[in-house]
């Protein structure tokens, strides 16, 4: 028994060129399968397509065969598969159905009418592959984002399907919900002998779990896959420490940290060249003992920090530490209830809200909160007009930030790193020299978050003070000057973000725990 | 309390207090039975946030005070005189009208929060299972709408802080479309998730297939069911002759499409995880919301006035007041005495269940204490 793709080849309606193109992928039952590729590639198609949701939900054209496990998606479609095949989504919020959790778990055995003993039976077995019989009873909207993604795999796993997919089903939680969330998975792959096909940005997390990887370049080019030593090295989204190995010429290529050890132990290093000892300059945003609670649950305990002119400042912290509220705090949307907020010296509290924008921008965590016009152009014109500014070419700041051939596009069709970067271009039109991010680098790949990391450091060196919540530890690793790290509300560790790795190692990035050197965070800081 | 028709009866019991009276003694028991209730409820289910939407009945409640004293001019007690030539706002303004302003706002705050009540209570998916079969699939729409309404709610608030900080300021309807389109490519792309992940999981595959000629045959039977029930109150209202005929025709369309209805219900091959029983709890609860309904609708014959509140002449401003009807109003403060003996479903140790129940003909035993603390 296996699950093979034939020669497949599919256009979304309208598309002007296929998102697939002659595929042609076979697999053995039991695998577990991690479906790499830049974002927008074409890797959720793929995975749609093993359970008729492609073309059965989307339309548009497909040629070409599937078999899963001797049933043909294309010809029953997502329901006729539904008992073969579970299917979790990227998004905790919106894939629930009703709100109870035990109801979540039962619906879709419901709808085949299954005895009530059976489903009790069912519900209870995959509440205990998961870990979640305490969550019996509760509402879905009232669990965190990772006890969410964990009720989600339990409900499709309710009608004992032998394969499951996973569509990034991590990129919105926190690394240690991510973690605990993949190895479950791996759990019920070595345990239940479950077929798994996972899509994944954060490679460092799973490889060394899988049996395959498949590598979904995109734009029309050829999709590689084989065992994870075969395709890594080849692959450009490789994590640090595969990179690492690479341009050492390491062999085999190491695939985690441990394996990487003993090929770093006394590798000659670089000297250190001082680039995170960059001077900051004079304190442009500064909080002092900030208090905030949210009826009587406390989000701020007391927080203060600084903001230099020229630094970047990672704010890090687990969901629910904090991070957000702080920012909140920080652009006056929120009023502490003790402590306060200064702005070039000037309290936040008492400015006015235009007072405050004109100087600091605010970037927020779903660039699809701000997006509305037709064109990317406008997005930016808009900015510009509420300013009360000018109106400027945008066309520099576009090429700056790698839009200039988007100036004319619908923003919400481009891909989510893009609509990133147009979420910020529509803030840096205002020229402000405080910039407050929130999330910047969620949903996206490798290459797009050094993109975004490149241009971080550049607009920092034009003297913009920058801070940023984030749970990304590479891109703390890759330009962050300081870092603040946030627990209940409080401020538990700071200080330059090589020392605050070293102490805290589920904030260290692949190369600082390779290396344990406070002065070496990326593979640039080692080659 | 298991099962959600309670909670129904518990509804209809205290809507039917909240607008079949302006009596203050009585809506301020009223009040404090719902708002009990409310806070109960609230315990078990903390996330659930009616705030604002109280608040904004409060706001309403601050407008139908003004609005009534300054429309109504009926009444003894005059405050002060506008000048006559003054359209519709001209004349005396009176405490009578003040004060029944302020208890009809009141009784609007009670109808909301009655309903607060009742959604942080009882699930909506609970209440599907009260939906006739043959409307499954419409139930279960309105149920993710309500779902949804929470999270667009939050999402609005994220868009308009962003577009806030972006210098965006709102002046006119214009100034919405920032807000707006941004709301709306979000709902969408959140209802295309979900139908995908409802198609994924296998909805609708529950029907069980008929032959195409019974199909037409129950389609056909729909249109001329609609149809003459149409006619037959068409002929019976609106004709003299036909008054008998008309009330034929359109009980015989009901019924028929009553048929077709229930003929098309058999067709959903569904079965229900959970098993609402009239357990102790519920039978109190709607014990006690059938008193207080049978004593605010009987209470005008054995305890004149009953609910009536008039303080305009001829009535007067002092309210009536019945010992046993009060007793009757605050019983429905029950749901809240009964909660507050249980241990909330949040403190999981104790509603933990065994992690395989037992195969049997019942649903085993654990099952009903943790419906029991589910709240609903």
């Amino acid at each position: 028994m296996s699950i093979s793709l034939k020669h497949l080849t599919y256009s979304y309606p309208g598309a002007a060129s296929p998102a697939l193109r002659d595929v042609s992928l076979s697999f053995a039952a039991g695998e577990f399968t991690l479906v790499m590729g830049p974002s927008g590639s074409g890797k959720s198609t793929l995975l749609r397509c093993l359970n008729g949701l492609v073309p059965h939900f989307y339309g548009g054209t497909f040629s070409g065969q599937v078999n899963v496990l001797g049933r043909d998606p294309l010809a029953l479609g997502p329901r006729g598969m539904s008992d073969l095949i579970g299917f979790v989504f990227q998004d905790p919020e919106s894939q629930f159905i009703v709100d109870g959790v035990e109801d979540e778990l039962a619906f879709s055995m419901e709808t085949r009418a299954y005895s009530r003993p059976l489903m009790a039976e069912r519900i209870g077995e995959v509440s205990a592959l998961l870990g979640i019989e305490h969550l019996w009873g509760r509402r879905v909207s009232t669990l965190s984002g990772g006890q969410r993604q964990r009720v989600a795999i339990a409900a499709a796993l309710a009608l004992q399907p032998e394969v499951l997919v996973l569509d990034e089903p991590t990129s919105q939680l926190d690394p240690e919900a991510a973690d605990e969330l993949l190895l479950a998975l791996v759990k019920l792959n070595r345990e239940r002998g479950l077929t798994l096909f996972l899509s994944e940005h954060r490679l460092e997390r799973v490889v060394q779990y899988v049996h395959r990887v498949v590598y979904v370049p995109g734009a029309g080019e050829e999709i590689v896959a084989g065992g994870p030593r075969e395709v890594l090295p080849q692959a450009p989204l490789a994590p640090p420490v595969v990179r690492l190995g690479r341009a050492r010429g390491w062999q085999p290529v190491p695939l985690t940290v441990e394996e990487a050890r003993p090929l770093a132990l006394g590798m000659p290093l670089p000297p250190p060249d001082g680039h995170r000892h960059g001077a900051a300059g004079q304190v442009v945003l500064s909080a002092d003992g900030l208090t905030f609670a949210y009826g009587k649950h406390a989000a701020l305990s007391g927080v203060s920090l600084e903001l230099r002119q020229g630094e970047i400042l990672a704010v890090q912290g687990h969901n629910g530490s904090g991070k957000t509220t702080l920012l909140k705090t920080l652009v006056g949307l929120l009023k502490p209830q003790q402590g306060q907020v200064l702005l070039e010296g000037r309290d936040v509290g008492k400015l006015a809200l235009p007072e405050v924008i004109r100087r600091l921008g605010y970037v927020p965590q779903s660039p699809g909160s701000l997006l509305f016009q037709e064109t990317v152009r406008q997005e930016l014109e808009f900015t510009r007009s509420s300013h009360e500014l000018p109106a400027q070419d945008p066309q520099p700041l576009l090429e700056r930030l790698g839009l200039s051939q988007y100036a004319e596009t619908y923003p919400r069709d481009l891909s989510q790193g893009e609509r990133q970067r147009v979420a910020l271009a529509a803030i840096l039109v205002a020229e402000p020299r405080v910039l407050l991010m929130d999330e910047p680098t969620l949903g996206l790949d490798y290459l797009q978050k050094t993109a975004l990391t490149r241009l971080l450091c550049e607009l920092r060196d034009e003297g913009r003070a920058i801070l940023m919540a984030t749970h990304d530890v590479e891109l703390v690793a890759g330009c962050a000057d300081r870092t603040v790290v946030l627990a209940e509300g409080r401020v538990i560790d700071e200080g330059r973000p090589g020392e605050v790795m070293l102490r805290h190692e589920s904030y260290a990035s692949q190369v600082s725990r390779l290396f344990g050197d406070a002065e070496r965070l990326t593979v640039e800081d080692v080659t | 309390m298991s099962h959600p028709l309670a909670f129904t009866l518990w509804v209809i019991a205290a809507g039917a207090v909240a607008l079949g009276t302006r009596n203050p003694v009585y809506l301020a028991l009223l009040m404090a039975s719902v708002w009990l209730t409310y806070r109960a409820a609230r315990q078990r289910n903390p996330r659930a946030n009616w705030g604002s939407i109280i608040k904004l009945g409060v706001w309403v409640w601050g407008i139908t005070i003004p609005f009534n004293a300054l429309s109504a001019h009926m009444g003894r007690y005059v405050l002060f005189r506008l000048p006559a030539t003054w359209p519709l706002v001209g004349g005396p303004v009176t405490v009578e009208g003040v004060v029944f302003g302020f208890l009809s706002g009141l009784s609007l705050i009670l109808l909301l929060s009655i309903f607060a009540a009742f959604n942080t209570a009882v699930d909506q998916y609970q209440l599907l299972r009260l939906v006739p079969a043959a409307f499954y699939h419409a139930g279960m729409v309105a149920s993710i709408a309500i779902t949804f309404i929470p999270v667009m709610t939050a999402t609005f608030e994220e868009i308009r802080q962003a577009q806030m900080l972006r210098g965006h300021r709102f002046r006119g309807l214009r100034d919405l479309l920032p807000l707006i389109a941004p709301l709306l490519a979000s709902a969408l792309e959140r209802s295309i998730e979900l139908a995908e992940a409802m198609e994924a999981r296998g909805y609708g595959s529950g029907m069980r297939p008929i032959s195409a000629r019974l199909n037409l045959t129950l389609q056909v039977g729909l249109l001329f069911g609609l149809l003459g029930l149409v006619g037959g109150l068409f002929l019976r209202v609106y004709t003299r002759s036909g008054y008998t005929t008309g009330s034929v025709i359109a009980a015989a369309s009901a019924s028929l499409l009553l048929a077709v209805l229930w003929l098309q219900g058999r067709r959903l091959k569904r079965s229900h995880y959970r098993i609402w029983r009239w357990d102790r709890p519920s039978l109190l609860v709607a014990a006690v919301a059938l008193v207080a309904l049978l004593a605010s609708v009987t209470a005008g014959r054995w305890a004149a006035p009953g609910l009536v509140y008039y303080p305009y002449p001829p009535g007067s401003l002092v309210p009536s007041f019945h010992p046993l009807v009060g007793a009757a109003i605050l019983l429905l403060a029950l749901p809240a005495v009964l909660w507050g003996d249980e241990p909330l479903p949040e403190a999981g140790t104790n509603l933990s269940p065994s992690p395989s129940p037992k195969r049997g003909e019942e649903a085993p035993p654990s099952r009903v204490v943790r419906e029991g603390g589910l709240g609903g």
